[in-house]
């Protein structure tokens, strides 16, 4: 089986890279990432991941209307998403699980335990 | 709807005072009528007076004539008797009519004449007449000399004179008879008019001012009533129009006052919690981030991921990352316990097991239970169905087993228990560690209250653990409390209702009295 790809997208420069870092030390995941909602959408758009990390508080484009972007596009409406967010309120994980995301994870994160978490979550 | 000025009392005052004034009017409209009748008919009866002393002077008239022409023919005492009885009374008769019609000058001055010319043809006719005939009788004259002084005519007409002008005196009195008789009619007609229209009058008014004032005052308190009853279900916008100036007015405008500074209130209040909630979403957003990139850091750097680490930078990093863990425990428990003060959580009430409830709980901490090596005892937990918040409950178990583990003496045990009790399912933790001094046994729920200040620091707690519990609890309907004794150990109780409080994922928080929950 080949090495999964996953993109992260997420305008704080230093978790994408202890994302990043976490996500290939430990899962043996291949990552790649993007500051903005635009530019993951050109990323998911050119490489094709298998799975999306998207941050849902960006600047221009947030995570939900990037989701929703990915979603009316054929190239890209079939890659899971999964959401990471720092609010933990219940109304809200109840709003961003209603957008079709395939889970909701949790910010901060423990770097040992992200790739897990991801894998659970899209039944890898 | 007009501005009423006048104060209500005043209104109702003068409605009432109409009723009186009209009723009074009436009164005394129907006193003078009866006054009125009262005249009439004594006119009518003093007509009549005059009417038959009329008649009777029409007698005596009578009398004089026949006992004239009696004793002209027949000179017989009898007749003579008779004229001079008449001729005797007229006078006497003529002044009572005179006095009886004394208001009336014509009439008076009828009788007057009528009375000259009695006097008249006395004098000039009959007195000679009688004289002459008596000297017939003792013999002094003739017969013939009466025939002769009859044959005038005189007498006759004398008398039909007197006839006619009494006849014309006693229809005039018999015209104002009529007239009276018809006035004293109308008169009582009047009355009965004035007494019938005028009651209908006053119970139409009474009636009308009874109505009026029902219907204002009703009206007034049904719309004032429907207004707080909107206001008491949430409304705050109502208001109650009352364009009035009296006092159901000013108690509308007391009313609408108050609507008002309730409606303030509330949106003042709504706005401090928008404010609250934007500044917990801020800080719960903005601490996360960076504690997230050194969060990620820390533990990749611990796990030797980025390359060998010399032992004391090991041990330095691994006190960064509990602390960090702390930090963000802190976090967490401070919004949680925020929001569920707050009334933002409501409960999510399914049914779930005490059985079930303690295992996730003891399941979740078995790692820290080992590693201070202290054994957990369940066996006492019954099973029993709960309609209940399933991971809110068991946040509470998790942090009163926590609690428990931390503060044990290794190698000793911690029994945990539920059963049921009238109405409510009861919980227990016991521990064998410290206790808890007797001052502290309420204080402990209170946030950042601990035993000892150095506890947080020692034990990694956040010292809202108990607080958050107690809200949970409490959200629950139930109760929470401790027993301790010092060096012996603590235990830790808290019941939730067997049949939670009604609506609580979308209504208020439950506030459920006993009583209410009782039923099963």
């Amino acid at each position: 089986m080949s090495v999964r790809r996953v993109l992260v997208i997420d305008d704080e420069e230093d978790i994408r890279e202890v994302a990043r870092l976490s996500l290939e030390l430990v899962g043996q995941y291949q990552v790649l990432t993007a500051s903005s909602g635009r530019d993951g959408l050109d990323s998911a758009r050119s490489h094709r991941p298998d799975a999306i990390l998207l941050d849902v508080m960006m600047p221009d484009m947030d995570g939900p209307a990037a989701l929703a972007e990915l979603r009316a596009d054929p190239a890209t409406h079939d890659i899971p998403v999964l959401f990471l967010t720092a609010k933990t309120q219940h109304a809200e994980r109840m709003r961003l699980a209603q957008l079709g995301a395939a889970g909701i994870l949790t910010k901060p994160f423990d770097p040992l335990k992200l790739s897990a978490d991801v894998a659970s979550a899209l039944q890898w | 709807m007009p501005a009423h000025r006048l104060k209500l009392r005043i209104q109702l005052m003068l409605g009432l005072g109409m009723v009186v004034a009209l009723s009074l009017l009436v009164g005394v409209l129907a006193y003078l009528n009866t006054q009125s009748n009262r005249e009439a008919m004594a006119l009518v009866q003093h007509t009549d007076e005059v009417i038959a002393a009329a008649d009777a002077l029409h007698v005596t008239v009578d009398d004089i004539d026949e006992g004239y022409g009696a004793l002209l023919l027949s000179g017989s005492e009898a007749a003579l008797a008779m004229y001079e009885n008449a001729a005797s009374r007229y006078p006497s008769q003529i002044e009572r009519l005179i006095q009886l019609t004394a208001d009336n000058p014509p009439q008076v001055a009828r009788w007057r004449a009528i009375g000259e010319r009695l006097d008249h043809l006395r004098t000039t006719v009959l007195d000679q007449g009688v004289a002459l005939r008596l000297e017939v009788n003792r013999g002094l004259a003739s017969p013939e000399d009466v025939i002769r002084f009859d044959a005038s005519g005189d007498d006759l007409r004398g008398v039909a004179e007197v006839r006619n002008r009494l006849d014309e005196a006693t229809t005039v009195e018999r015209d104002l008879l009529h007239q009276r008789i018809q006035a004293a009619d109308a008169s009582n007609a009047l009355l009965s008019n004035v007494l019938m229209w005028g009651q209908l009058a006053v119970v139409l008014l009474g009636m009308c001012i009874a109505v009026l004032a029902a219907n204002t005052i009703g009206g007034a308190m049904t719309r004032l009533a429907a207004g707080a009853q909107a206001i008491a279900a949430g409304d705050l916008s109502r208001r109650v129009r009352l364009q009035r100036r009296d006092e159901i007015g000013r108690a509308a405008a007391a009313f609408n006052r108050m609507a008002e500074s309730l409606q303030r209130q509330s949106e003042d209040r709504r706005a401090v919690e928008r404010m609250k909630n934007e500044f917990v979403s801020v800080v719960s957003h903005e601490l996360r981030t960076p504690l997230t990139s050194i969060r990620g850091s820390l533990g990749l750097l611990q796990a030797g991921l980025l390359g060998p680490m010399p032992p004391k930078g090991v041990h330095m990093l691994e006190v960064a990352v509990n602390n960090t863990d702390r930090l963000i425990r802190l976090i967490n428990d401070m919004l949680d316990i925020e929001r569920i003060e707050s009334g933002r959580v409501f409960l999510d009430l399914k049914p779930t097991n005490s059985v079930e409830l303690v295992q996730r709980s003891v399941e979740s901490l078995r790692s820290l239970a080992e590693g201070a090596r202290i054994r957990i005892h369940d066996e006492q937990v019954e099973s029993i169905d709960l309609l209940a918040d399933g991971d809110g409950l068991v946040r509470t178990l998790t942090n009163l087993i926590g609690n428990a583990i931390k503060f044990s003496p290794a190698d000793s045990s911690i029994e945990v228990s539920a059963r049921r009790e009238a109405d409510h399912a009861l919980f227990s933790v016991r521990d064998h560690g410290r206790g808890i001094p007797t001052d502290k046994l309420e204080s402990i729920f209170g946030r950042f209250e601990q035993v000892d200040t150095s506890d947080a620091r020692a034990r990694g707690g956040t010292g809202l653990g108990l607080a958050i519990s107690r809200s949970i609890v409490q959200k629950h309907g139930g109760r929470i409390w401790v027993e301790s004794m010092l060096d012996e150990g603590s235990t830790f109780y808290f019941t939730v209702p067997l049949r939670a409080a009604p609506g609580s994922r979308a209504g208020p928080p439950p506030r459920v009295p006993a009583a209410e929950h009782a039923e099963r």
